[in-house]
């Protein structure tokens, strides 16, 4: 017989009488306790840990802020760590589950209100619960000109993608930039609107984002200070035109002269959007499986690897980025584009029309002027019950990094036994890569080296000077270590606020390893 | 999400005007909607397809790039492969693999899909 997992400190008998009081708030249709038939559903079923690491007592659901303010009253008095999500999609991250057992979940996925949208100055504020989905569904039933960004599998939340400094593929591909405006109910149950909003005659909430004084929006992403409870969020117009376009490089050590060529072209905004830099796995397993192509155990070879990019015409590397514009700037800027990549020996030049039936150029083409989809999902049938986690560093925009950043993954991921899955998003100034870590959890074994593996890859990069901008719940500690200039001085500080704004400790302990004064260690 | 927008519109404009008088224990609060040209979505009620078309579709239509699909037609064939032209799947199956997860798939919860929308799902699924 199992023990339910209760919150530290707590009595079943107190637990039981919290339930009692947050049900008289909520209504009993609106606060889990069902182990099975409900709590189940707020496991993180790609994590490297056991599922037992991270199962909520409870989760509950408030509909609105004035319920959020009652529930907070109820865990400040009994002291109950609240583990806030949004629509509960922060998979490879830990998706709905708390970071330790015991938490009640407060699902936001009932607050799903888009509030406003705001055709002429180009925003839409909604709630944590509004998904890409729901936000693109809502802007075509009403004939909208404005695009959203959404990150790749399109159910996730607007707000909480944001919150945790996501990333998508148009021109407002960096979202925790296009904010403006937010609300936030912090742990006494204060509402605070920041910037232009506070001020209650406000017209420019959503169109200015600083205001007067500090500007605090920050403090509440990655963070378990405050409870984001809405967003204003610029939305970009459909331009006059619009080109997307792939091209493919032959091999690994392309990488290099393609990051020395695409990052002052990105710097300069000849390429406008968040462009990627897509690794051959990535790119393939939107229409193929590794057993395909490899029956053998550990890391693919390159025997099968070259066949795989010949069958499928696509590159070791595949490079993708839009035009945005009138037609004649596009064509003038992709003479520019077109002779920086034609430099590259073997580089081949895709438009739409050109991969008919091509599901990866589909999907690409579709996240570039902000249509959501669920495509990339298809990257988990690379192995059997494929369950991944996220290694996301950054890294300076050159070749010499990027290359750098590749080979360390690739080699440490194949040491392990894992394939290189990797993405470039290369950002102004900044390279993010993505190295999507796909095992399968069904393997108790490559569980556990897929857990290793990602605790080496977080060493590596350290030692090399690249830091993750977002981990998964089970390294929060191992990468907030990281962050240790100065005897851990930013920790330090965030230690500081959360002990001011938050003195219970209630709100999402452990968040990015950010932990309340009566959790943490020594 | 449309189908757990289980709000009518009056439902909504109350939500709002009581966001007007938010207090705490310490303080009155004013809050106040953003901008203005306010526009409030309203709310479909549940249906099963829809439930179907926004939960489901992204991953299990028909044609390549759906997730959902290509796992079925590697792991029970091809004619297996799309949930709605299946004739197999019953309700009870339905239910648990929506709450449970299954392979890739992860579990949806009461607060994506609620019981009443889980039950119509799963029996739209089964008279397939």
């Amino acid at each position: 017989m199992t023990t339910k997992p209760l919150p530290d400190s707590l009595s079943l008998e107190q637990f039981n009488q919290a339930i009692g009081e947050l049900r008289e708030i909520l209504g009993p249709e609106r606060v889990y306790t069902d182990d099975v038939n409900e709590l189940r559903s707020y496991r993180d079923v790609y994590s490297t840990t056991a599922d037992k690491l991270h199962l909520p007592s409870a989760a509950i659901a408030p509909e609105s802020v004035e319920e959020i303010q009652k529930v907070l009253v109820v865990a400040r008095k009994y002291v109950i760590p609240l583990w806030t999500i949004s629509t509960g999609k922060n998979l490879a991250y830990g998706g709905a589950a708390p970071r330790k057992s015991g938490y009640i979940v407060l699902d936001l996925k009932r607050m799903n209100r888009i509030i406003e949208v705001n055709e002429k100055y180009g925003y839409a504020v909604v709630e944590p619960g509004v998904s890409y989905f729901d936000l693109y569904n809502y802007l075509q039933e009403r004939n909208s000109k404005l695009w959203i960004d959404p990150a790749a599998p399109g159910w996730g939340s607007v707000l909480g993608n944001m919150s945790e400094h996501g990333a998508g593929y148009t021109p407002y591909g960096d979202h925790l930039l296009m904010n403006c405006g937010m609300q936030v109910v912090l742990a006494d149950g204060t509402v605070v609107d920041t910037g232009m909003g506070s001020s209650a005659e406000s017209n420019t909430a959503n169109l200015y984002k600083y205001g007067h004084g500090p500007w605090v929006e920050g403090l509440f992403t990655q963070s378990n200070v405050g409870i984001i409870t809405k967003i204003g969020i610029w939305l970009m117009p459909e331009p006059p035109g619009y080109r997307p376009y792939m091209v493919t490089f032959p091999k690994e050590e392309d990488l290099f002269q393609l990051t020395e060529i695409a990052g002052p072209l990105r710097l300069n905004m000849l390429i406008p959007n968040a462009a990627t830099i897509v690794g051959l796995i990535w790119e393939a397993s939107a229409t193929t499986t590794k057993n395909q192509y490899y029956q053998g155990k550990g890391a693919m070879p390159m025997s099968a690897r070259q066949k795989m990019a010949d069958d499928l015409k696509i590159g070791m590397w595949n490079f993708y980025g839009a035009l945005y514009g009138p037609p004649p700037m596009m064509d003038n800027n992709w003479k520019i584009l077109e002779e920086a990549f034609r430099s590259i020996p073997g580089a081949k030049f895709y438009f739409e029309g050109d991969r008919p039936g091509d599901p990866a150029f589909d999907y690409r083409a579709k996240l570039m002027r902000g249509v959501p989809s669920m495509t990339e999902f298809g990257i988990m049938n690379w192995v059997g019950s494929g369950a991944h986690i996220d290694f996301a560093p950054r890294s300076p925009v050159t070749g010499e990094d990027a290359m750098h950043q590749f080979t360390m993954i690739r080699d440490r991921a194949n040491e392990y036994g894992f394939d290189y899955i990797g993405e470039f998003l290369i950002g102004f100034r900044e390279l993010l890569d993505v190295f999507m870590l796909v095992f399968d959890r069904t393997d108790e074994e490559e569980m556990v080296r897929a857990h290793e593996c990602f605790g080496k890859l977080i060493d590596d990069h350290t030692a090399a000077g690249y830091g993750e901008y977002r981990t998964h719940l089970d390294f929060m500690d191992k990468v907030a270590g990281t962050y240790d200039w100065n005897d851990g001085a930013l920790w330090k500080l965030h230690h500081r606020i959360k002990d001011t704004l938050d003195p219970d400790g209630i709100l999402s302990p452990g968040k990015q390893g950010i932990w309340p004064k009566r959790m943490r260690q020594g | 999400m449309i189908v757990i927008r289980s709000f009518i519109l009056i439902v909504l404009c109350s939500i709002l005007l009581a966001c007007g008088e938010q207090s705490t224990e310490n303080t009155e609060q004013k809050t106040k909607p953003y901008g203005a040209n306010k526009v409030v979505t309203t709310v479909a009620p549940p249906d099963a397809k829809k439930i179907y078309d926004l939960n489901c579709l992204p991953c299990h239509a028909e044609g390549p790039g759906h997730a959902g699909t290509m796992r079925l037609a590697r792991r029970l064939g091809e004619d297996k492969s799309v949930l709605t032209q299946r004739d197999d799947l019953n309700a009870d199956y339905v239910k648990i693999v929506v709450r449970q997860g299954f392979s890739l798939m992860p579990p949806f919860r009461p607060t994506e899909i609620s019981d009443s929308e889980l039950n119509a799902l799963a029996e739209y699924l089964a008279a397939k």
